[in-house]
């Protein structure tokens, strides 16, 4: 199998990912969930950051890859939606280098998922919101800076 | 990525998708303890819990 073949592979277990956290782009009607998605753009700006200059490197590890097809699958089964968000955040972070110094990034993807909205309405009600902006910038500033220093 | 790593990935994909379809077919018997994480209030609602009438729980039991 040539690199064509793993860049298919990705994107067919990127696309699975995405299509079982559907939900995550359809209006909710809850308040705390209909911003989920610019967190989520906001969150992504290091695999951009990563991927654009060098797309001949898209092509996931293998490893991360897998647990997260085996997250999303079990999402199906026990339907619960934060299973397969929690996949697709891992699919997405497969398609960067795997660091210990990126950890903060990785954690700020839960800003973008609506249990996020869920637990912060019952315990933090009134800072949901700007923390729905101010955590993946930080987490994707911090990815980048990270991923920069990498390259240079 | 090596391709033993490919083939199980590619495989898994399948398998995933072939019993996620079949896995439709057999839907939970009964998921209404979910709704009681949903909050109640939050920041711009405030909800309240409404007990369904007789009518309603008919209905909604099929």
């Amino acid at each position: 199998m040539n690199a064509n073949t793993s860049k298919l592979l990705t994107a067919s277990l990127l696309g699975y990912c995405f299509w079982n956290a559907s939900n995550l782009f359809t209006p909710s009607g809850i308040r705390f969930e209909t911003y989920g998605l610019i967190p989520l753009l906001i969150w992504i700006l290091p695999i951009l950051f990563y991927l654009l200059p060098q797309p001949s490197k898209f092509s996931g590890n293998p490893y991360a890859l897998g647990v997260a097809l085996f997250i999303s699958f079990m999402s199906t089964i026990v339907e619960l939606n934060v299973l397969a968000h929690l996949a697709l955040a891992l699919a997405l972070i497969s398609l960067v280098p795997l660091l210990v110094s990126l950890i903060p990034w990785y954690l700020s993807a839960i800003s973008w998922m609506p249990a996020f909205g869920y637990f912060g309405a019952h315990y933090f009600p009134n800072v949901v919101l700007p923390l729905r902006f101010i955590v993946p910038l930080l987490g994707s500033l911090w990815g980048i800076w990270i991923l920069y220093r990498g390259k240079s | 990525m090596k391709n033993l790593s490919q083939t199980t990935l590619w495989l898994g994909l399948l398998l995933a998708l072939t019993a996620g379809f079949i896995w439709q077919f057999y839907p939970l018997q009964d998921a209404s303890q979910r709704l009681k994480i949903l909050p109640l209030r939050g920041l711009g609602f405030q909800g309240e819990d409404i007990p369904l009438s007789e009518f309603e729980q008919s209905f909604f039991k099929g």
